[in-house]
Formats: structure tokens, C-alpha cells, sequence
């Protein structure tokens, strides 16, 4: 900003300089040009003053005093000299005690003095001076028509006779005038090119600068974005990474809450088994039947169930387990849908659904098994809610798994299907057609994001019957 | 007074019309002694504040240009002021300077008297 101001500063200096150098320029050219008329006009005017003199003293002027009839010849003579230069050419002398003086010839063409007129001129000091010194003088007069006047005394033995008068008329200056003002607009124009051309400059240069400036101000934004850019891009995806997690631990969470009604059935059996069995020992007790063998055949069946029990919940804590996302481990597939299953399969058959299970190839797939689990189960369930909610009759969900290129796990049920017109937005974040209490809507979302993250495919169409969920899992270098 | 009359006078010379009406306005109220002067005019059709324009000779204490009255008469042209004998005195321009002329006897003869100042121009 500062180069600005500097070159703004030299140009109102320079045109401030060059104005009053114009002025000055102009003024002084006109004096000169004043002067050198001047000069000139008073060399020739002090000439012919002389020259009128000799002449009126060969006609012996005196004479015109008595006799008037000579006053017309002098005027004609006075006249030969009214040029374009000479406006007045009239012979006064000073009345005696009075500020007058009177005229004895004129040869003005207009308005003419009468013979022995009595003249009351301006400037009267100078007039006093011819008198005093009985030498020419000429001065500045501010009349109209007439620049200056040109006093000539005509002196004999010592004595001012009369006083020839010269009327310079400003026709010359105004020639000169004309063509200095002609001289004027030009420099005028001039002088309006340049200051609109450094106004032009100024704004350009203003302009420029500011775009400099706005550029600077970019290069060092993005300067300092790009300083930035790795720190904030690392703090993103930690936000994104913990949010994912948050999401990942709600969806689970919400998860957890229905498989705790489902591990309640997968133990009502068993337990009641358990309550069967302790009351025919009982009643054997009772009825004194009670052998060592019966015993040991009671207490195994005891034990097998209490392992089952505690198989369910190994399963639902390992479900549980916090895992990290880089925990893949080398798993059959079979293996992740049994345990699934453990959880889950009590709750569909209470509901009288019928779970049809098809493994036909059962591959040994690299893969976070919790993270899997967690999908098939939020799958499984949907089919299941749909299914009670829609009362389908003869309800199923069939299981496959095959390989066809990747390993391709499909979920159907015959729920019916999901409407064409919301199908595109089951995956979105909190999208959901169950009520509150029943869905978060964050469910398929993480699921689609779990099995992306384990470089998969989540898809949905819509089967014959109902819902297709289809799982495309990529085989992981484990090495 | 004598370098009022010159500062008029040149003034007058300078700008013209509006300080010739105080020239007159001094000079009459001089001649006349009054403070509001009735003047019969056709010349002019206002003078300032200290003059009424009257439009009968009758009325006029004073008549400026030229008129046919019997008043007191201030003639403004060169000419008239020649050829008019009873004019108490004239302002006019002659090669663009002022000229003021005032007549003695014509001024004793209406009574009418003037400074001291103004006797310089007296004829």
C-alpha cells in the first residue's frame, strides 16, 4: 500500500507542479508578450510624438489659438495617425489653476473633443508629472478600448507648450488575447488528458493492488490451510472414527436390549428342563427309588444342560466383547452363523418362523466375526419384525451361503418386500418405517458400514416373497 | 471630501452606473440641503434611497437630464450641457473618463450652494 501512496503522491505533486508552472507559464508569457507590444509601441509612439511636434511647431500650433479655422486641419492631421494601435491622438494644455485641461485638437474619429474643451483626465498624478518634469510619460489607463496613454510634452524655452496625447486602444492585446487564450484551451486539454490519464493510472493501480492484495491474502489462507490441512484432515477422520464407533456402540446397544428377551427363551428350555429333571429326583427321592446310576444319569443331564445355558451366554459376551477394528481373525463361516443363530433362533421359533438354513460352501473367510455377527443378527431380526407385524402365515427366513467369486451370504424372508419407494433409502442414517420405540434407524446404516469396512458389499432388493438382503464378503489376505 | 469625490469618481470610471447614483446623491444633497430629494427624471427609474422620482417638474426639487422644466436643471451629455444655458452643471463620459462640471452662476442663481470639495469643478 505504501508504493501506492507514493506514486499517488508524486503525481498530485507533479500535477500540482505542473499547474503552477502553466500559471506561471501563461502569465509570464502573456506579460512578455505585453511588453514586448509595449515596448515596441512606445519606440514608435515617442517617434511620431516627435514628429507631430516638429509639425505643429512648422504650422506654428500657437496660431490654432486664435485662430480656430486652423483646428480642422490639425485634426485631419492628428487623424492620419488613429490606427489599429492608436485609439486617441489629442493636444491638450493645462488650464491655469484648475484640474482641466484644454483641448486644441483631436483627431479622434468618434467622440470627438470640441476646440478648447475642457478635459478632465484619470490618473492625474502622472499628468502632473509631465508637467513637473516636462518629460514623456505613458501609463496603464483602465478604460474601455484603451490599455494605455502617451503623454508628450512639447516644452519651448523651458515652457510646456501643450501635451501631446496618445490613446494606446487594446485592439493589439486583444489579438494577442485571443490567440493566448487559444493557447490556453490547449494547455487546458492538455493538462485534462493527463489528469484523467493518471486518474485512469490511479484507479488501475488501486485496482491492481487490491487484487494483489486479495491474492496475497488467498496464497496465505491456502498457505496456511495447506500448513493445516494434515493436522485437520487427522482430526476428521479421528471425529469420524469416533463417531462411527459411537454409532457402531448405539446400534449394538439398541441390539442388546432385544437380545436379552431372545437369550430369556433360549433359557427358558433349558431351565425348565432343568426344574423337570430336579423334580423327578424328587419323587424318586420320595419313593426311596433313588440308585447311584440314576444319579449319574441325572446329574449328566444336568451338567449338558447347565453347559448349553453357559454356551448362550459365552456367545452373547463375546458378542458383547469390545473389539478393535482391526481385529480380523481367520473364521469359518458356519461358525459365525451358528453363533448367531444361538442367540437368536429361540426367539424364531417361538414365533413359529421357520429358519431355513442352506451352507453350501463353508469357506474360511478373514473378517471382525463380532462385527458380522452384529450384521446377521440386525438382519435376521428386521425379517423376524416384519414378519410378526405383517402376521405373515407360514413365515420364514432362509439363510444361504455360497460362493460365486466372493463369498455371498443372502438373508430372504416372505415378509412381503420393502415398498420400491423407499427401498433406495434403507441404508440412510436414521431412516426407519418402525416406530420410536421399536427402530433407531441407525441399524442397516451401520451394517452397510461394517461390511464396507471389511471391504464388502451390503445390498437389498426385493426377492418373490419378501425381503433379499444380500452379504458379499471379499476374501482378505490374512497375511 | 475632495478624495471622496475622486474615489467617486473613480469608482465611477471603475464600475459605472450604481456610484454615478451616489455621486449624485452626495453632490445633491449638498446643492440642496436635503435629506430626501424629489428629482424629475426620465433617465432613470430608480435612484437609491434618499431620492424620490417625481414625474412632474411641478413636484421636482431638482431635474436630472433633459427635460423642460424650470427647476434647478443637472444635464447629463456633454452636448446639452453646451448648448444648455441654464444648466447648473452635467456628468458625462467623454473618451471614457468621467467629467463633472458645475456652473457658478447658475447655482447662485437657484441658491444653491457647494462644498467646498466640489469647487474644483466649478466652471
Amino acid at each position: 500500500m505504501k508504493k501506492i501512496y507514493y506514486i499517488l503522491f508524486i503525481l498530485v505533486l507533479l500535477m500540482i507542479g505542473l499547474s503552477i508552472l502553466e500559471i506561471y507559464s501563461f502569465k509570464s508569457t502573456k506579460e512578455k508578450i505585453k511588453n514586448d507590444i509595449l515596448s515596441e509601441l512606445v519606440l514608435d509612439v515617442d517617434s511620431l510624438a516627435k514628429n507631430i511636434a516638429q509639425h505643429l511647431e512648422y504650422h506654428s500650433l500657437n496660431k490654432i489659438k486664435t485662430e480656430p479655422s486652423l483646428k480642422n486641419e490639425v485634426d485631419n492631421y492628428l487623424k492620419s495617425f488613429i490606427t489599429n494601435n492608436y485609439k486617441n491622438v489629442f493636444i491638450v494644455y493645462p488650464k491655469k489653476n484648475t484640474q482641466f485641461f484644454v483641448v486644441l485638437a483631436d483627431g479622434s474619429k468618434k467622440d470627438k473633443f470640441d476646440f478648447k474643451e475642457t478635459f478632465e483626465p484619470l490618473e492625474k498624478k502622472y499628468w502632473q508629472q509631465v508637467i513637473k518634469t516636462k518629460k514623456p510619460v505613458y501609463f496603464h489607463q483602465n478604460i474601455k478600448n484603451i490599455w494605455m496613454s502617451f503623454l508628450y510634452p512639447v516644452v519651448k524655452n523651458n515652457e510646456l507648450k501643450y501635451i501631446i496625447v496618445i490613446d494606446f486602444s487594446t485592439k493589439p492585446l486583444i489579438l494577442v488575447n485571443r490567440n493566448l487564450e487559444t493557447f490556453k484551451s490547449n494547455v487546458i486539454l492538455f493538462s485534462g488528458v493527463i489528469f484523467v490519464s493518471i486518474i485512469i493510472l490511479l484507479v488501475f493501480l488501486i485496482y491492481d493492488y487490491a487484487r494483489q492484495h486479495e491474492m496475497q491474502n488467498l496464497i496465505q489462507e491456502l498457505k496456511e490451510l495447506n500448513d493445516t490441512l494434515e493436522d485437520r484432515v487427522k482430526e476428521e477422520v479421528e471425529k469420524n472414527r469416533q463417531k462411527d464407533n459411537q454409532l457402531v456402540l448405539q446400534s449394538r446397544l439398541a441390539l442388546m436390549g432385544e437380545l436379552l428377551s431372545m437369550i430369556a427363551h433360549q433359557w427358558r428350555q433349558p431351565l425348565n428342563a432343568i426344574g423337570g429333571i430336579i423334580s423327578n429326583l424328587k419323587l424318586d427321592i420320595a419313593f426311596g427309588e433313588l440308585s447311584e446310576s440314576h444319579i449319574k444319569e441325572t446329574t449328566q443331564k444336568i451338567e449338558k444342560l447347565i453347559l448349553h445355558l453357559s454356551n448362550t451366554i459365552d456367545d452373547f459376551s463375546k458378542f458383547y466383547r469390545e473389539e478393535d477394528e482391526n481385529q480380523f481373525e481367520k473364521i469359518e463361516i458356519s461358525k459365525i452363523i451358528d453363533e448367531s443363530l444361538n442367540i437368536i433362533l429361540a426367539s424364531i421359533k417361538n414365533n413359529n418362523i421357520d429358519l431355513k438354513l442352506d451352507i453350501q460352501d463353508n469357506e474360511t473367510i478373514y473378517i471382525m466375526p463380532n462385527r458380522l455377527k452384529q450384521v446377521i443378527l440386525n438382519l435376521i431380526k428386521n425379517s423376524l419384525d416384519a414378519l410378526k407385524e405383517r402376521e405373515i402365515k407360514n413365515p420364514y427366513i432362509k439363510i444361504k451361503v455360497f460362493k460365486k467369486d466372493n463369498l455371498i451370504i443372502e438373508i430372504t424372508d416372505n415378509a412381503g418386500g420393502i415398498d420400491e419407494s423407499i427401498i433406495d433409502k434403507v441404508f440412510d442414517p436414521y431412516f426407519t418405517t418402525k416406530d420410536e420405540k421399536n427402530g433407531t434407524g441407525i441399524g442397516l446404516y451401520m451394517s452397510k458400514m461394517i461390511i464396507e469396512k471389511m471391504g464388502g458389499k451390503l445390498m437389498v432388493s426385493n426377492d418373490t416373497n419378501g425381503a433379499k438382503f444380500t452379504i458379499e464378503l471379499k476374501e482378505i489376505d490374512a497375511n | 471630501m475632495k478624495k471622496i469625490i475622486l474615489i467617486f469618481l473613480s469608482i465611477i470610471y471603475l464600475f459605472g452606473f450604481n456610484n454615478e447614483i451616489e455621486l449624485f446623491d452626495t453632490l445633491f444633497q449638498v446643492m440642496l440641503n436635503k435629506k430626501k430629494i424629489k428629482v424629475y427624471t426620465k433617465k432613470y427609474t430608480h435612484l437609491g434611497k434618499n431620492f424620490i422620482i417625481v414625474n412632474s417638474c411641478k413636484e421636482a426639487d431638482i431635474v436630472l437630464g433633459e427635460l423642460n422644466c424650470s427647476k434647478p436643471r443637472f444635464v447629463l451629455d456633454y452636448y446639452t450641457l453646451k448648448s444648455d444655458k441654464n444648466a447648473i452643471g452635467g456628468f458625462y463620459w467623454r473618451k471614457g473618463r468621467p467629467q463633472l462640471r458645475l456652473r457658478r452662476a447658475n447655482l447662485e442663481k437657484y441658491n444653491l450652494f457647494i462644498s467646498k470639495e466640489f469647487e474644483d469643478y466649478l466652471e
